[in-house]
């Protein structure tokens, strides 16, 4: 019992941590994100990803162990980090504006999930966690997940077709890239179907209270 | 709900106080309770069959069955 209540107290411990770390990585990115948006030319290090396709590999190479050339190729298309000249300040105002923010809407997500997290751990630590506004809390987890993952997919379709339309790349093409994560929706879509059958637990449950 | 619990008309008729029927029922003060006010949502045969034994009476007595117009919407 005691090593549960410990485990609760390490799992609280961690997710206020991550609570208060996001709220404060949302202060900061409001503060120099409005900074850099006002004056550009300050923030030196603005740099696009770019996804590079048809990459120009006819200078890499390599030889086998045996002394033979192999020519070299790049699989996927390559992600790219691509610094805007300081002098460019009109674009780097669209690209903090932009990237700022999406990572906002990003970490407003977190913060909805990190929340509804937490009241299902408060309700543990209560003893009932079997009611259904944790049926709920569930699935809107599972909808945040999913919201994120096409949330970040736009943010990455809008910086590298940016870069795609103010960059002329020589020896690769830049394409505008939708990088959706497939893993983060079939975990999203398995966190609404488990939330499911935890209401209909909590229903089973109520009635089975209430039965005299 | 449509089924009504008539169980408080019951006891008064029979002058029974909700602390006497539940120690001659068997149940807690609290379920008892839950009966009598309506939150139940089913009730088992071997209740009935208790209430009705200390109550003198019949299921019919204890559970009506009203036409609720506002359910039916």
């Amino acid at each position: 019992m005691k090593t549960q209540s410990r485990s609760l107290n390490l799992l609280k411990l961690l997710l206020a941590i991550g609570w208060w770390v996001t709220i404060l990585g949302a202060a900061l990115v409001l503060v120099f994100g409005t900074l850099a948006v006002i004056n550009p030319g300050e923030f030196l290090d603005v740099k696009l990803t770019g996804i590079a396709g048809s990459v120009d590999s006819s200078s890499l190479s390599a030889v086998t162990r045996d002394g033979l050339l192999t020519k070299v190729e790049f699989h996927e298309p390559v992600r790219l980090k691509i610094e805007v000249p300081v002098e460019h300040w009109e674009s780097r105002r669209v690209i903090v504006a932009l990237g700022g923010i999406v990572f906002l809407a990003q970490l407003a997500l977190a913060l909805f999930f990190l929340r509804f997290l937490r009241q299902i751990v408060w309700s543990v630590e209560e003893g009932d966690p079997f009611v259904s506004q944790n049926a709920k809390r569930l699935r809107m987890m599972g909808v945040i997940m999913i919201a994120s993952a096409f949330v970040g997919a736009l943010l990455k379709f809008a910086v590298s077709g940016y870069a795609d339309a103010v960059l002329r790349p020589t020896g690769f093409n830049l394409d505008g890239h939708f990088g959706l994560d497939f893993n983060t929706i079939i975990l999203g879509l398995s966190v609404i179907a488990l939330s499911e059958v935890f209401r209909i637990g909590t229903q089973m449950r109520e009635e089975q209270q209430l039965t005299i | 709900m449509p089924i009504e619990v008539r169980l408080a008309e019951q006891m008064k008729a029979k002058g029974v106080s909700l602390t006497e029927l539940s120690e001659r029922v068997g149940l807690t003060l609290a379920n008892l309770s839950i009966l009598k006010t309506g939150k139940a949502k089913a009730i088992r045969f071997t209740t009935l069959e208790a209430i009705c034994r200390e109550l003198d009476c019949q299921p019919s007595d204890i559970l009506i069955y009203t036409k609720d117009e506002d359910c039916d919407s």
